[in-house]
């Protein structure tokens, strides 16, 4: 479940990355399309442009919130926490006013967790275990559409998408060990767990999202809000394990989930401190409410859990044709959520067709 | 007459021949001359564009901070997978100032003085029946590492055909503190922040530009003398002399091979790219019985963005490993600084 979220939020965030890259508003300047400085962007590419946008996020979960908001050392807890993501985006914009893309991830977290030692009478057992979530994450397509004329230092847009199900989704069967080991220190069993999670929802997820920007000449704040929901929910299972004589035997556990609502928002300052160069800051956040699993009749929800998160980072305008950008998000409050610390680097390739 | 004559033609013949040669001078003269660029100039030059060696008199002062975490590792069949038998995590920075400085055209000295921050956590919960105790540990290096002082002599420098070579002989003294300190139990105590034993490295460097392109091939080897520490893996619990007991030890040397190809994505934006294979041989310690460890090597990608702002220079480097065997699989992160002097 964790996992999940955790995916949730780096779809979330690569969201957020693709926006500091493209969103903020309004034409202008003496610029060509493809070199606009990014307080001159409108809120949706130029008709004909291709934008290409590649990036590399690196999580490092040290943190995490508890259900009653206090911050957990994951060090302490015994819990290690890494994902590396790579992302892929395609736009393109249809007219002047209206925008399609398409985005893809692929994603690698591990999740170690603390060793246990059990001391029983004359025999003594210690476990490791091992979360992984490995794969790519479903496919989302959407739409933007900006006002369709200009108005003086403000810009407007709105955008539905749609997360398709093509990812795998259902856990592949664990590959659990178990070892007797003879060291100095005796004999004893050792017990690795280790989960195989796959990225994907197993079901379509909506999302309705609006931005709307205030800009000066070298200067524009950004607020965007993003509403994901799901009308249906998926079938998947989890694998109970067995262990006898060192050998482990698994079992499918058939259960449906359907994942929560979420609504995610980002308020971005951009100051252009040069043609080429911008800086910003921005205050991110998510909240999770509604999701639920079900077994055997018996529903179960899922806790609410929100993040908020401050972040800053560059644009630079290195060629025609190419644009890079950086930053890093660091959780400040939250709920029932894993707070990593957030580090994106990115390239935009931006093409005319016509 | 005659003599005035041929005094008048040959006078003559030196207008023509004069005026001729003015006439020619500027057109010969931009063709073969090399434009004037002032010493100030010659410091902006990119990572591309700058000679293999630091010129006669420029010194420059390089920071360099990376990141380093343990998470992920290859182990001896070449897979790549998490560490896995414990949740232990490793956070590591590592500091490093470089000077150089230029005492011939082909000449450099370079010194590098290494600053450790260094923590290491692993938990551990023991269950006896219904009792349980958890166990966190934290540990940390804190302080300067070994230093490392180099001379790199341009063999040959660069011409429209030949490439630059350049040798790099690099010494590492152990300056760093070797044994692990304020050592209360097996368990508890500080890292060290050297590794004691001194080092000498060899690399020859290759290099050819082709503006905006550069191509570089790199060669290396390094020897490893044997050495003397405490090794906290022979710690017993409860056993205090085993705290202070030291074993001779020898690192295994290391063999480096890499390549790069390098761009210049606008004036003063630079992208390398290098592909480098390092090899180890297994390490020894002679303790009861001599530990040997296994042989390592690994394959890293390792993209570099380079900005070049007048004498200063900001990159960013992530070195990502792609293949390996007995070593860590986790990127490194490293920012540095540079400014010539």
């Amino acid at each position: 479940m964790i996992i999940a979220l955790a995916m949730r939020r780096n779809i979330l965030l690569f969201i957020i990355a693709g926006l500091t890259a493209h969103c903020w508003s309004q034409t202008g300047g003496n610029t060509d399309i493809l070199t606009e400085r990014v307080v001159d962007r409108p809120l949706t590419l130029h008709a004909g442009q291709l934008q290409i946008n590649p990036g590399y996020q690196l999580s490092i979960g040290s943190r995490k919130f508890d259900a009653d908001g206090d911050k957990i050392n994951l060090a302490k807890e015994g819990t290690a926490m890494v994902q590396h993501l790579y992302n892929l985006e395609i736009k393109y914009g249809i007219l002047e006013f209206l925008e399609v893309s398409a985005a893809l991830n692929y994603s690698s977290l591990g999740v170690r967790e603390k060793q246990v030692w059990y001391f029983h009478g004359a025999e003594t057992m210690y476990t490791t275990q091992l979360t992984e979530c490995k794969g790519l994450s479903d496919l989302f397509v959407g739409l933007a559409l900006r006002l369709p004329f200009d108005i003086d230092h403000f810009g407007w847009r709105v955008s539905a998408g749609a997360s398709l199900p093509v990812a795998n989704y259902k856990p592949e069967k664990p590959t659990h060990s178990s070892t007797t080991v003879v060291d100095s220190l005796g004999v004893f069993q050792q017990v690795r767990f280790h989960y195989n999670d796959k990225a994907g929802n197993g079901t379509m997820i909506y999302h309705f999202g609006t931005a709307a920007q205030f800009f000066t000449d070298n200067m524009a704040i950004t607020g965007w809000a993003d509403y994901s929901l799901c009308f249906s929910e998926a079938e998947t299972h989890y694998w109970e394990s067995r262990l006898y004589e060192d050998e482990f035997s698994y079992q499918s556990v058939p259960y449906k989930t359907k994942p929560g609502n979420t609504l995610s928002y980002v308020l971005t300052f951009d100051y252009q401190a040069i043609d080429w160069f911008d800086v910003f800051g921005r205050f991110s956040g998510m909240m999770y409410h509604g999701g639920w699993d079900e077994e055997e009749g018996v529903r179960i929800g899922h806790p609410e859990k929100n993040i908020m998160a401050v972040g800053f980072g560059y644009e630079i305008q290195v060629a025609r044709h190419l644009r890079l950008f950086q930053s890093m998000d660091i959780p400040i409050l939250g709920k029932n959520e894993l707070a990593p610390l957030v580090i994106y680097t990115g390239a935009s390739f931006n093409f005319l067709t016509r | 007459m005659e003599t005035i004559n041929k005094y008048n033609i040959s006078g003559t013949i030196k207008n023509i021949s004069g005026s001729l040669a003015l006439l020619l001078l500027p057109s010969l003269a931009s063709g073969q001359t090399e434009q004037q660029v002032l010493p100030s100039e010659l410091k902006e030059q990119t990572v591309i564009t700058e000679p293999a060696t630091l010129r006669k008199g420029f010194f420059r002062a390089s920071f360099f901070g990376s990141y380093t975490l343990i998470d992920q590792a290859f182990d001896e069949n070449g897979e790549k997978g998490y560490i896995l038998n414990t949740n232990v995590w490793t956070r590591s920075w590592l500091y490093q100032l470089e000077l150089g400085y230029g005492i011939s055209d082909r000449l450099q000295v370079v010194l590098r003085p290494v600053f450790v921050n260094k923590q290491v956590f692993a938990t551990t919960e023991n269950r006896f029946g219904s009792e349980i105790e958890t166990w966190s540990a934290k540990q940390s290096a804190v302080g300067f590492g070994d230093l490392a002082v180099g001379i790199d002599y341009q063999i040959l420098t660069e011409t429209e055909i030949r490439p630059s070579l350049v040798a790099k002989t690099t010494f590492t003294l152990p300056t760093g503190q070797k044994n692990p300190t304020e050592i209360k139990s097996w368990t508890d105590y500080k890292l060290p922040t050297g590794a004691g034993q001194f080092v000498i490295a060899l690399d020859l460097k290759l290099r050819k530009i082709i503006y905006p392109y550069s191509f570089t091939l790199y060669a290396g080897y390094a020897y490893f003398f044997e050495g003397e520490k405490i090794f906290p893996y022979y710690f017993e619990p409860g056993d205090e002399d085993s705290f202070k007991q030291t074993f001779r030890f020898k690192s295994g040397n290391r063999v480096n091979v890499s390549g790069s190809f390098n761009v210049h994505l606008n004036d003063w934006i630079a992208l390398e790219n290098q592909v480098s294979f390092f090899h180890w041989m297994g390490n020894k310690i002679y303790a009861e019985p001599v530990y040997e460890g296994n042989k390592a090597w690994f394959l890293i990608y390792m993209p570099v963005l380079n900005f070049q702002i007048r004498r200063f220079r900001l990159f960013e480097k992530v070195s990502v490993p792609v293949l390996g065997k007995n070593i860590g699989a986790d990127p490194d992160y490293i920012l540095g600084l540079l400014y010539t002097f």
